[in-house]
């Protein structure tokens, strides 16, 4: 069975109250969605709490979810990411990106995508990454800097070194590239 | 309020929501205008759905143990509430093929003469082949369901193939009748009146591999993999 194929099995069980299949559901999906709250808030307490309750959410909201959702994964990662923007928002301040930290690299969303990993992508996110390969650089840079660090852009225009206006315009163009690849 | 009636205004705004570009005040004015308009909200899910896959891209980090030790506290977490397969199965792994055949034996022996309608039919279907593969059928006529329990985990399939469960007649010459098919996700056939009068007249289940284009099949095409003698319960 695809690994995809068994998260969404696990989280269908979640929803018949199967604690059994939450374990397992945790234990092999946290990493990537604790990942992903690290990079979204930049400091680790947080992450975890930002964890933690993602996972009551999703255990309490599990009898909602449906194959016809999409992945169990993506569903799990926009209840996590919902839950790390709002706290990005309750926050006055957050930490600065240091790009000597390790999961502040973008590389991994860089890198050429071989057929392997490939494979193991939905096939939702294969043609999201066919109409990313096709926006110009900075474009692609901007928008993963928003979807995996939360960046605003003002937080953009300054890692970019360019005019805010020109960082807006870079996104508005990207986005209406990618809305008409995915229609 | 007008302008987010405008496809070109408000599917770059469900996007941008999805992405995460769209902050601070433009952020929360969307979200309640998503309260609103279900619309937007159907909209801004079908971007979500397609744009938070960049997940699977993330290198993935340890995650400390306390997080899930508070969950577990947090939720009270039992073990999956066993079904009473579940229990049946528990201690038996060690000995299934001797198992199913006492199971055989003893429901038969004891069920024998009762004089009302079976309640319940039950039948421990074993693969010629490999002999420690079994699956536990049980029909309840208070659900009018059929429920599996596959002792190994799962039946292999070829793509494009179905199990398909059969019921086989104790009269030789009346043809099988096809009782529906077995999904992954869900390990169960729904029964109707008439299939459930069916298996009054039914000597075994068997579970044959089916086209998943042939579903108007009478008769088993395909290799049968699983079959088992069925017993009445609790008449």
């Amino acid at each position: 069975m695809h690994a995809m194929d068994a998260l969404n099995e696990l989280l269908l069980r979640c929803g018949r109250q199967d604690g059994v299949a939450f374990k397992q559901l945790y234990q092999q999906s946290s990493p990537k969605l604790y990942a992903l709250c690290c990079r979204l808030l930049r400091d680790e307490a947080l992450a975890e709490d930002v964890l933690q309750e993602s996972f009551l959410k999703i255990w309490h909201n599990a009898a909602s979810y449906s194959i016809d959702k999409g992945q169990a994964l993506t569903w799990m990662a926009t209840i996590v990411r919902n839950q790390a923007l709002d706290r990005l928002r309750m926050a006055k301040s957050r930490p600065e990106i240091h790009p000597d930290v390790d999961y502040e690299s973008l590389d991994f969303a860089s890198q050429a995508i071989t057929p392997d990993l490939l494979t193991q992508l939905s096939s939702d996110t294969q043609q999201l990454l066919e109409c990313m390969d096709q926006l110009k650089p900075e474009q692609r840079e901007c928008i993963f800097q928003a979807f995996y660090y939360g960046c605003t852009h003002e937080e953009l225009a300054i890692s970019q070194q360019r005019p805010l206006g020109t960082v807006k315009a870079w996104i508005r163009r990207g986005l209406e590239q990618l809305r008409n690849c995915l229609a | 309020m007008k302008r987010y009636k405008n496809p070109d205004v408000f599917e770059p705004l469900a996007m941008a929501y999805a992405l995460g570009t769209l902050h601070g005040k433009a952020r929360r004015r969307f979200e309640h205008l998503m309260q609103q308009h279900l619309y937007l909200r159907a909209t801004t899910q079908a971007y979500q759905q397609k744009v938070n896959g960049l997940v699977e891209l993330v290198p993935p980090r340890s995650v400390p143990a306390s997080v899930w030790k508070n969950l577990e506290q947090e939720l009270k977490l039992q073990p999956a509430k066993l079904s009473f397969w579940e229990r049946f199965q528990a201690p038996l792994h060690w000995a299934l093929p001797s198992l199913a055949a006492v199971l055989a034996v003893v429901l038969t022996a004891f069920f024998l003469n009762q004089p009302s309608p079976p309640q319940a039919y039950v039948a421990a279907l074993k693969s010629p082949q490999q002999q420690n593969q079994l699956v536990l059928a049980m029909a309840k006529h208070d659900e009018m369901k059929i429920s599996f329990e596959m002792l190994d985990q799962h039946l292999e399939t070829e793509p494009g193939m179905v199990p398909t469960l059969w019921c086989i007649s104790k009269n030789k010459n009346e043809p099988p009748m096809r009782m529906g098919t077995l999904e992954q996700s869900k390990q169960e056939i729904a029964l109707n009146a008439n299939l459930w009068k069916g298996l009054e007249t039914a000597s075994e289940f068997a579970i044959s591999l089916e086209p998943s284009n042939s579903s108007t099949a009478t008769q088993p095409q395909g290799e049968i993999i699983l079959t088992g003698a069925l017993h009445p319960m609790g008449r």
